[in-house]
């Protein structure tokens, strides 16, 4: 059977008849992204304000420490000015011959029967070396060493006390230290000589280099 | 669902109104965004560079003084002996004096010191800085242990010189008393650096009111 419905109310007097109204819909429809959007905002406003900040105090922090930085780049170049010239004294140091030492050992080790003559250490200096030193290695010196003298024995002896003292040097460990052991040699043979008393003797020499 | 078409002519109007205004919103929102997103990149780039640059100093910084602290002593300790540099005037003169006076003490008899010219300059590399050397020959006469005293001497009293060379020759005539030959390095120049260094005059002066009161005590 059909009933006959009459609507009487106006389009604008209807109610609509779902959960929520077609208003509420609308307006939710159109503040909810806004919402969303001004929580975004003021969030990244936030972080915005805070990194501003961190950055204005580190800027702060780097204008103080500036000068010093660069005094201390300034000192850093004179420690270094400074630290170079400490490695060319201690280079310098360490080229230096332990004469002292040396020349005690040499005494020590000279047998009695043998008389020196002559006896030179280190290198001599000539117009072609330089005055100045830019680097450690430069102050190293090639010394040598140098032994010349007589034996005051028959010519059998002598050979076997120029053997002993040539070991004894090449074994001692201060003149190991400034000189090669297997460059301390005997140069050429032993020539035998008329002592100045009529007794023989035998005149040698012996070289040695630097390590 | 809401149907459009079912909406009043107002409805429709202020849903138009609506759209506009909400597109408005987000073109201008996505606009600020934008801005707010490139701010922030470009603060956070300059805040790492920022942080960067401060972590550095301040490594430099505590670097700086840990080597300054430990240098400084090595430093002084060196400037004691640079403040015996030998003079550029009258240099020979000078080292001849301070020889005889080191002879003196010593049963070595030198007759002579001179000069040994050598090639200027060090190498083209290296640092910047430079050491100078003096280079002499003293030529003496003694006895061995004459000759052993004055090495030891002239090596304890002046730090700054090196024995190049050394010579001893045996003489007939007298067999106790050897020819001595003694080529001698002495660095020098020091003035440009202690000029730079700080703290010397007060090292100097401290210096000289410790060799004014050994005088006076002398």
């Amino acid at each position: 059977m059909n009933v006959l419905r009459v609507n009487l109310l106006d389009k604008s007097e209807r109610r609509h008849q779902g959960p929520v109204s077609r208003r509420f819909a609308f307006v939710c429809a159109m503040v909810t992204p806004v919402l969303l959007i001004a929580v975004i905002a003021a969030t990244k406003m936030v972080q915005l304000g805070i990194s501003k900040h961190d950055l204005e105090t580190k800027r702060a922090d780097w204008e103080r420490l500036q000068p010093s930085l660069v005094e201390f780049d300034e000192k850093a170049k004179e420690l270094d000015e400074s630290r170079q010239l400490l490695e060319l004294f201690e280079a310098w140091e360490k080229s230096r011959l332990p004469m002292e030492d040396l020349l005690e050992e040499i005494r020590d080790i000279v047998p009695e029967r043998v008389e020196l003559k002559q006896l030179s250490l280190g290198v001599t200096l000539d117009r072609t070396m330089r005055f100045g030193f830019r680097k450690p290695e430069e102050m190293a010196l090639k010394s040598r060493l140098q032994i010349g003298g007589l034996i005051r024995e028959e010519r059998d002896k002598a050979s076997e006390c120029m053997t002993g003292f040539l070991e004894d040097l090449q074994s001692n460990t201060v003149l190991g230290d400034s000189f090669s052991s297997k460059k301390i040699n005997q140069i050429g043979p032993l020539v035998i000589r008329a002592g100045t008393d009529g007794s023989a003797a035998s005149e040698f020499k012996i070289q040695g280099e630097a390590k | 669902m809401i149907n459009f078409s079912q909406l009043t002519k107002e409805q429709k109007q202020y849903v138009f109104l609506g759209v506009v205004a909400l597109a408005i919103f987000v073109w201008l929102g996505v606009l600020g965004a934008k801005e707010v997103l490139s701010s922030m990149t470009s603060i956070d780039t300059e805040l790492a560079e920022v942080d960067g640059k401060l972590k550095d100093g301040l490594r430099k910084e505590a670097e700086y003084k840990q080597v300054s602290q430990d240098y400084l002593p090595t430093v002084q300790q060196t400037m004691k002996y640079l403040v015996q540099d030998i003079p550029n005037r009258n240099r020979l003169t000078e080292i001849q004096t301070k020889i005889y006076l080191l002879e003196k003490n010593t049963e070595l008899t030198v007759f002579d010191i001179k000069e040994i010219p050598l090639a200027p300059g060090g190498s083209a590399g290296g640092g910047a800085i430079t050491l100078n050397s003096y280079a002499l020959q003293i030529s003496a006469k003694a006895s061995y242990v004459g000759v052993l005293q004055f090495v030891a001497a002239l090596y304890k009293e002046f730090p700054l010189v090196r024995v190049v060379y050394l010579n001893i020759r045996s003489q007939t005539q007298e067999p106790e008393q050897h020819l001595v030959e003694i080529q001698v390095q002495w660095l020098c120049d020091f003035h440009s650096f202690l000029q730079k260094w700080e703290g010397i005059d007060a090292l100097s002066t401290s210096q000289d009111a410790e060799s004014e009161a050994a005088l006076t005590d002398d």
